[in-house]
């Protein structure tokens, strides 16, 4: 089975294969570049071919995506269509280990693509990520491991609604929808409360980066009783008005003296690799769920 | 011994229509056995039923003593070519073969050899370039490469031409000779009556008659005589098609014995004779069956 599971699959893999070798080539020729823009002495600024090569990353979000659409949903689909899983499920082959060699070779393939392209470009854009932020909605997606763990959820999702919905073309819209809708909730909704976000004591009017994923702030006096239109009552309590020089300054002195601050509940940047384990766990998990529920469900599927 | 087929009030439904129902029959091993019937009358289901590709909504299947398709050995033992004989079009006439040798574990890799000396193929060429009669000879060959007890066909000459046909049922036949059950379903009566020694016709999903071939023509006749509308018959004989005109009566039946009645003009039928006489008395459901005794 393993001989046309990979028959049928072998020019995608390559022509993945190839995808990512071109990725692992641009951002390895680019890298040490990209550090010297991020250097302590440099601009800090992208331009020309390094806007495009960070665009790689809302590329690598949408990988997941496109392997669900286009490996996942015509899996079963595509074959229910032509009427080839009529020969297929002839031969002396259970249906389970016909699916079970075919998402196994898709699954891998994807795996190590994906895997290779999100490696690259986690080290590539490490100098970026040194002075921002990779912990937040933003960048998490298209950093570390969790590119991976979306591939193989969207691969069992698309081979699900494939087998269920019978037709390649609805079976990869619905696929999109599913995917975009899961990723979208699990970020909003899961992510933030994977492990504890820490709660630190910040100045209330430095608007310097944290570095890290602010989910709320809350300013409190030094009683850490919360207030309210605070901005008013201490320009009236320091004398400050909008005519005062350097306004937001005196603000923020003022706010010091009297002991204002914010609360701030975060995940800093150190959270990164944990947040990213949890994430990777369970939607590889769910991919498992997945193709369990595929598993079940073609043993008495209609030809 | 065990019977290729054995179907007990089986019926297959999809959503609220039922495709075959209350189907109980016996086919037993080493014939050639045609199923016909008209368009949607169930002949693809209850294939598909007797290969394990659907699950019978009720009643129960079991092919060559064991449920279809429960399990690698069992799909091992039925070959099965679908209608319009299904390939991977982008896969070679090669590389079908080598699907063969890998999925099934007792390949005879002479049916190989075998098709390319009969159709001087291109192995290298893709199943999509192929002609229908190729199609239908590959396919044919994949499913007797497995070495299967029992073969089964749905429709596979139906896209052929006369020539492809005729070299298609003489492979078959020279299979059946070699002792393999062969299930063949088909509209075309000559090909049945040509190759099958054993016959199932089907009608709005339910069995209309089953049986062997030389036993069904010896019990059926076709009775000519004067006009006998409404006709009686002596016990033992049923009518399974009558026709009037003005002056002549004709009337198929099965019969148990000789018919004695000297205004009748008593003949053998052929073997489409007899199935469209079954096939016609399933439309008009007010004279199927209709024997002596029983109310109008």
């Amino acid at each position: 089975m393993t001989w046309l599971a990979w028959r049928q699959f072998r020019l995608q893999a390559l022509i993945a294969a190839s995808a990512a070798v071109g990725v692992l080539i641009a951002l390895a020729a680019s890298r040490n570049h990209l550090a010297d823009i991020y250097s302590a002495t440099g601009t800090h600024e992208l331009t020309g071919v390094y806007v495009w090569l960070r665009l790689l990353g809302t590329v690598l979000i949408g990988v997941p995506a496109a392997i669900g659409a286009f490996w996942g949903a015509p899996l079963v689909a595509a074959e229910i269509e032509a009427h080839t899983n009529q020969l297929a499920w002839t031969q002396s082959v259970t249906r389970r280990r016909w699916l079970g060699t075919k998402l196994a070779i898709t699954a891998l393939v994807a795996a190590v693509t994906v895997g290779l392209f999100t490696a690259a470009f986690t080290r590539w854009a490490a100098p970026i990520d040194a002075l921002g932020n990779r912990v937040g909605t933003a960048n998490f997606g298209q950093r570390g491991i969790v590119p991976i763990g979306y591939a193989l959820f969207a691969l069992a999702l698309g081979a699900l609604l494939g087998l269920v919905i019978r037709r390649t073309l609805p079976s990869i819209a619905a696929t999109v929808v599913v995917f975009i809708a899961v990723r979208m909730a699990f970020q909003q909704l899961v992510r933030p409360r994977l492990i504890a976000p820490v709660e630190m004591s910040t100045p209330t009017f430095d608007h310097g980066s944290l570095g890290g994923w602010i989910l709320s702030t809350r300013t409190v006096d030094v009683n850490g009783r919360m207030i309210d239109g605070f901005e008013n009552e201490i320009a009236t309590i320091c004398k400050i008005t909008r005519a005062t020089p350097d306004y937001e300054r005196a603000i923020d002195a003022c706010a010091r003296g009297l002991g204002v601050h914010d609360i701030t509940r975060m995940h800093p940047p150190d959270h990164f690799w944990t947040l990213q384990y949890y994430e990777f766990g369970i939607f590889v998990a769910l991919a498992a769920a997945l193709a369990a529920a595929s598993f079940h469900i073609i043993r008495r599927s209609p030809a | 011994m065990t019977d290729a087929i054995e179907a007990t009030g089986l019926g297959k439904r999809y959503g609220r229509r039922w495709a075959l129902r209350n189907t109980s029959l016996r086919v037993p091993e080493g014939r050639v056995v045609g199923l016909v019937g008209s368009n949607g009358a169930g002949k693809t289901t209850l294939l598909h039923l007797s290969v394990g590709l659907l699950d019978p909504s009720e009643g129960h299947i079991t092919v060559l003593g064991d449920r279809p398709g429960s399990g690698a050995r069992q799909l091992a033992r039925v070959g099965f070519v679908a209608q319009d004989a299904p390939l991977y079009n982008r896969m070679s006439v090669n590389e079908h073969f080598r699907m063969g040798v890998r999925l099934n574990p007792h390949w005879d890799a002479t049916v190989e050899v075998d098709l390319h000396d009969r159709l001087d193929l291109d192995p290298r060429q893709r199943a999509g370039a192929l002609s229908g009669g190729q199609r239908a000879q590959l396919a044919l060959a994949l499913a007797i490469g497995k070495r299967p007890e029992l073969l089964v066909l749905d429709e596979p000459v139906a896209s052929l031409d006369p020539l492809a046909r005729r070299e298609f049922m003489q492979s078959l036949m020279s299979l059946a000779a070699d002792g393999l059950s062969v299930v063949l379903s088909s509209h075309l009566l000559s090909d049945i009556e040509r190759v099958c020694d054993y016959v199932i016709v089907l009608a709005h999903g339910e069995v209309r008659l089953a049986g062997d071939v030389d036993a069904l023509l010896a019990e059926h006749r076709v009775l000519t005589g004067p006009r006998r509308d409404p006709l009686r018959l002596p016990a033992g004989q049923t009518i399974i098609r009558e026709r009037h005109t003005d002056r002549q009566s004709t009337v198929v039946v099965r019969t148990t014995g000789e018919v004695l009645d000297p205004s009748w003009t008593v003949s053998e039928l052929g073997l489409e004779e007899l199935v469209l006489a079954y096939m016609e008395s399933a439309t008009t459901p007010t004279t199927r069956l209709r024997s002596v005794g029983s109310p109008p």
